[in-house]
């Protein structure tokens, strides 16, 4: 990389911004990609070796945690619990000092300022004396991920503890993984895992993605296994009488036509909806097993070119906003918020729209089929990233790591999830009403980013948040429950995949792109599918049906 | 005199341009450069083999020609112009604020662009209200080369004014004198004193933008890449970043590195025996 | 001093063109202030100011300062920016002095490692080194989670020195010949002939430099382990890319958070301001001519 001019360092741009793949626009199909084709999974068979030449390592045995009684239950199938408050008396779930007064080094990334040092953050102080331990943190901008963490590799600077986010497709992560942190498997496949008493209360779709060349290396932070939907502003939707829940393609585009008044700069949508209208084609979830153990990749599908084209007739027809192709996320939730786009399609949280503003009146629109049958809806993950442990043959390191883990892990309602959602009481929280409320110190100090690297099953408890909210959220994760549809290759690892699957799924996405914004006709969508195959992608179908265990 | 230079160079680009070898090599961090696989001429022969590669590095010299014959001399006639007011304190002034929007960042430069010429945006709206059809100014692949070429004069050419100015500020006063007594009229002066003045460096900015010629702008590609297509859009450094560093192969985005080094070592060569030819010593002379 | 300083020889002006000049002026600062104008009157505004113009305020209907209140909530930004300030200063100063001194040794003709010096540096202008061997050379050395991993690696650019080179070479060859007959040393000329003709340039450069020492992230990125040790950019860089302040995004019953644009160009108002007050003073120096009687003296 060559040196800027003019000044001393520039490389300025070169230090590569991930900001695209991840500000939900265009590219954001491409992130989604990412995440999940990277590690290698077990489903619990025995005898095939993982790339270690280690056998495979069982899953962890599942304990049901402890748990206060939800106001809304959830269910096996992944819908969260709803709770209307953080239960103030919760009791301990681990037991003895988790620490041993040591340094406590981790990686971690950070979406926002870091926070604030030690001597003024009351939660971190907390946190120290709870564990005893001195937790220092290495944060990293998430967009720069993937810059500074080879840096660390090549220079063996890897702090004790690395959190890796899902989403991020860090190069052969198998092999660094044996190279540089230590197996685990010893300590939490099957019953071993029960000494860590919270870790065996993870559910086994977080843990898959624990797994590499068939071995545990690191421990989970559970994620909720829904991926996207469509959020609709209500108010849009009763002016022109539409229903917030199409139930076809047809009533979808019916729907958009009538939300667009250009007129007064409203329009239907503002980015674009690839994952819904492949969903709504009936599209499967990347990869299709078939009966005879092939790897059938969803490009092939039969209604994925025809998706695309719905889509892109929606745009030539006006219902997306003119400036789709460059606007980014903060302006898109800005114009929802006012009003002035009726649909957006955004992760599970979407925090950008719900949590900043108590007063948005929104709704979630069911799934539902282009002729009204029975739709799919593409699980994610499960977890939202692995934390590892340093290669390291030292018991008691290991030991303290997992005990670590293992307080994180703690469920909704003991009396450590307290303390790590809110923190000192006085500095960062006050109680109203027999309700915990965090302060705005008790929110910025926990971007210290530790909470972030494991975790139990999430639950929805947002008494700070817009009223309602969490019911709406459970019981469209109810309603969506019965089309949940996997992936058969999420925790599969495929050589090629790793390798490549980055530059190869940019070429689909470019052509889903041109094809969208109307440059070019589905044809060369088809073609990029077809590059897609001979590049690359016929081998990675190859090599996920030769890892498939089970 | 030379040596605390010397001494830096040698320890932070020399030896680590040693490290350039990756370019011929699998390179994998956690391996290291003594256990990554040797690949040879492999890297090479994948970037050369992949036509986006080709059209790459095709956007990318057509955008380095657009920005010599488009973006170059701006800040040059806006140095002269700047010059030539003679109010003290409105010189100093416009001189002050010339620059400011090199400080802006790309992300705010392109949504600002966004909300002027969009499909929504104010000129747009305005066409719309009387009648006119609007013009596609942000998402045409066909004008892009121009746009990016437009929007790097807006931000950067006050910033090269700078140098344009202390060039001129270096030119003997007396000669303007001299020049006048002789009886030459503004243009003669600016052909005769300034021009040649300026001559050295704008020779020397010359050859050095031609030596950084490739990079061509990255951040500001990417993000209006979308907008109209990796076929009108894709320049080495955003090709470098989708095939090289976002699947982690280092040892390809190295190889197009060094390819880029060695076709801007071809245009400063070149550049630097024309200068010869017009009498300027330009950046090296045998 | 009268208001325009109108050398003799330049005889009357023409009211035309003078209109004309005025008018290109004014145009000229229109397009460069504009965005600068949104981009602060964005830092002012309320979140239903900003929705209502679609992202970007051109005149706020209220001010509100919510925004610059949020980022220097804590010490760290404070903080981060005294590191910021320290680094560019103490950067310039080094990196000014690596590149006259090369300047002015590879400016002069005949010396016998000449040439092969100046291949030496003009090469590093074509070819980069990359990322990680970098890396690790500054961690062989030691100097990670250090401040001179800032400043040193990048502290010799071959452009800037070519740029004051050719400076140097644009003195007119009496003044050398002449102190060196008069018997001066190399460091003597330096300081006496090469300085302070060459303060434009040094200017330049100098300006060139601190932009690129106050802009550097990347480097601190690398580097710094320690967050508490982050400049300004570093420390900004997610939250600019993002959007938000804090991850944790619950929200504080009875508080409506600033808007992100506001705090957004907030950040750029606070990340620019430093270095637009350090160009005034530095073009004072860029402005002057040569000195006349140089030659005499």
């Amino acid at each position: 990389m060559t040196q800027h001019r003019g000044s001393a360092f520039g490389l300025d741009t070169h230090g590569v911004s991930r900001r695209s793949v991840l500000r939900g626009g265009l590219l954001g199909a491409a992130a989604l990609a990412f995440g999940g084709s990277v590690l290698s999974a077990c489903s619990g068979g025995g005898g095939a070796a993982g790339g270690s030449g280690l056998p495979l390592a069982a899953m962890p045995t599942y304990v049901e945690p402890p748990k206060p009684t939800p106001f809304l239950p959830g269910s096996a199938d992944g819908v969260m619990d709803v709770y209307k408050a953080f239960p103030l008396d919760g009791a301990r779930t681990v037991e003895g000092t988790v620490g041993d007064g040591g340094d406590f080094q981790f990686l971690v990334m950070t979406y926002g300022q870091p926070a604030p040092p030690l001597a003024e953050n009351a939660y971190w102080q907390t946190l120290n004396a709870e564990l005893n331990l001195n937790l220092k943190p290495v944060m990293v901008p998430y967009a720069d991920f993937p810059t500074k963490f080879p840096a660390l590799v090549a220079g063996d600077d890897l702090p004790e503890v690395v959190s890796l986010p899902m989403y991020m497709n860090t190069p052969r992560l198998p092999q660094l993984a044996e190279a540089k942190f230590t197996d685990l498997s010893d300590h939490l496949a099957g019953d071993a895992v029960k000494k860590y008493p919270n870790l065996a209360g993870v559910q086994e779709s977080a843990w898959r993605n624990a797994f590499l060349g068939g071995r545990i290396y690191g421990v989970p932070k559970s994620d909720p296994i829904f991926g996207g939907q469509l959020y609709t502003k209500t108010d849009l939707f009763e002016k022109a009488g539409v229903s917030e829940h199409p139930q076809s393609l047809e009533e979808l585009q019916e729907t958009a036509a009538a939300l667009t008044d250009s007129g007064s700069g409203v329009y239907a949508f503002g980015g674009p909806i690839t994952e819904l209208v492949l969903q709504v084609f009936g599209v499967p979830n990347k990869w299709t097993r078939t009966s005879d153990g092939t790897f059938v990749p969803h490009y092939e599908h039969e209604g994925f070119v025809p998706a695309i084209e719905a889509m892109a007739s929606m745009y030539k027809a006006g219902s997306f906003h003119p400036d789709t192709a460059t606007m980014d996320k903060t302006q898109r939730d800005s114009l929802f918020r006012t009003s002035r786009l009726a649909m957006t399609y955004d992760g599970n949280r979407a925090f950008g729209i719900i949590a900043d503003d108590r007063e948005l009146e929104f709704g979630m629109a069911r799934s539902f089929e282009k002729d009204g049958g029975t739709p799919v809806y593409w699980t994610g993950g499960g977890a939202y990233a692995v934390t590892m442990l340093r290669k390291t043959d030292d018991a008691a390191t290991i030991d303290r790591f997992l005990r670590v883990m293992d307080w994180l892990s703690a469920p909704f309602g003991s009396k450590e999830s307290f303390v790590q959602s809110y923190g000192a009481e006085g500095d960062n929280y006050s109680i109203i009403d027999g309700v915990p409320v965090l302060n705005e110190r008790g929110q910025r100090e926990q971007d210290l980013g530790f909470a972030y690297i494991a975790g139990a099953p999430q639950i929805l408890c947002n008494p700070q948040g817009a009223p309602g909210v969490d019911e709406a959220i459970h019981t469209w994760q109810t309603s969506v429950v019965p089309f949940l549809t996997d992936n058969p290759a999420q925790h599969l690892y495929s050589e090629t995949a790793n390798a490549k699957s980055g530059s190869l799924e940019q070429g689909v996405t470019d052509a889903i792109t041109s094809v969208f914004l109307g440059r070019d006709s589905a044809t060369a969508l088809e073609r990029a599918i077809a590059t897609w195959k001979s590049n690359g992608g016929d081998k990675i179908a190859a090599e996920y049906a030769e890892a498939y265990v089970g | 005199m030379v040596a605390p230079a010397v001494v830096v160079l040698l320890l932070f680009t020399y030896i680590p341009l040693l490290g350039n070898v990756i370019a011929f090599m699998d390179y994998v961090p956690f391996l290291g450069f003594r256990d990554s696989e040797w690949v040879g001429l492999d890297n090479f022969s994948t970037l050369f083999s992949d036509g986006a590669f080709w059209n790459a590095l095709w956007n990318t010299l057509q955008i380095t020609a657009l920005q010599l014959l488009l973006f170059f001399p701006v800040p040059i006639a806006l140095a002269v112009f700047l010059h030539s007011v003679l109010r003290s304190s409105v010189k100093r002034f416009v001189q002050s604020v010339v620059y400011l929007p090199h400080f802006l960042s790309w992300v705010i430069i392109v949504a600002l662009f966004q909300q002027m010429f969009g499909g929504a945006g104010v000129l747009n709206r305005f066409l719309i209200t009387h009648g006119v059809t609007p013009l596609d100014i942000m998402s045409n692949p066909d004008t892009f080369k121009l746009l990016l070429t437009f929007q790097g004069v807006w931000k950067d050419a006050g910033w090269g004014t700078i140098i344009f100015l202390a060039a001129i500020a270096a030119i003997d006063i007396h000669q303007y004198e001299a020049a006048t007594i002789d009886g030459a009229g503004a243009t003669r002066r600016f052909w005769h004193v300034t021009l040649p003045g300026m001559r050295p460096i704008i020779v020397l900015m010359l050859i050095l933008r031609l030596g950084d010629s490739l990079t061509v702008g990255f951040e500001q590609v990417l993000l209006q890449r979308d907008a109209v297509g990796p076929g009108a859009a894709e320049v080495l450094d955003t090709y470098v970043y989708f095939n090289g560093v976002v699947d982690g192969s280092w040892g390809t985005a190295t190889a197009a590195g060094l390819l880029k080094g060695i076709v801007s070592l071809v245009l400063v060569l070149v550049a630097n025996s024309l200068a010869h030819k017009l009498g300027e010593e330009g950046v090296y002379q045998r | 001093m009268t208001a325009v300083d109108r050398p003799a020889w330049l005889g009357k002006p023409n009211p035309g063109a003078t209109a004309l000049r005025g008018v290109a002026l004014v145009l000229i600062c229109l397009v460069v202030i504009f965005p600068f104008v949104v981009v602060v009157s964005t830092s002012l505004a309320t979140q239903a100011d900003i929705d209502a113009n679609g992202g970007y305020v051109v005149w706020p209907a209220s001010l509100s300062f919510d925004a610059y209140q949020q980022i220097f909530n804590g010490t760290q930004v404070t903080r981060s920016i005294l590191i910021s300030l320290g680094i560019t200063t103490v950067g310039t100063a080094f990196s000014l002095v690596c590149t006259v001194l090369a300047a002015y040794g590879l400016s002069r003709k005949g010396s016998l490692f000449q040439r092969g010096l100046l291949t030496f540096v003009l090469v590093t202008l074509l070819f980069g080194p990359g990322m990680i061997p970098v890396y690790l050379m500054v961690k062989n050395l030691g100097m990670l989670n250090t401040y001179w991993a800032l400043i040193i690696p990048g502290a010799v650019s071959a452009f800037n020195v070519v740029i004051i080179r050719g400076f140097i070479q644009g003195i007119p060859g009496e003044l050398f010949d002449a102190a060196r007959i008069d018997g001066a040393s190399e460091w003597r000329v330096l300081g006496a002939i090469v300085l302070p003709l060459s303060r434009a340039a040094i200017a330049v450069v100098g300006l060139f430099l601190a932009v690129g020492y106050w802009n550097n992230y990347f480097g601190p990125l690398l580097y710094l382990n320690d967050s508490s040790m982050w400049p300004l950019q570093l420390l900004m860089r997610s939250f600019v890319l993002q959007g938000n302040v804090s991850s944790a995004a619950q929200h504080i019953p009875g508080t409506v958070p600033p808007p992100q644009q506001a705090i957004q160009m907030a950040l750029v108002v606070i990340a620019t301001l430093p270095i637009l007050c350090a160009y005034p003073f530095l073009t004072k120096h860029m402005s002057k001519g040569m000195l006349t009687g140089a030659v005499k003296g």
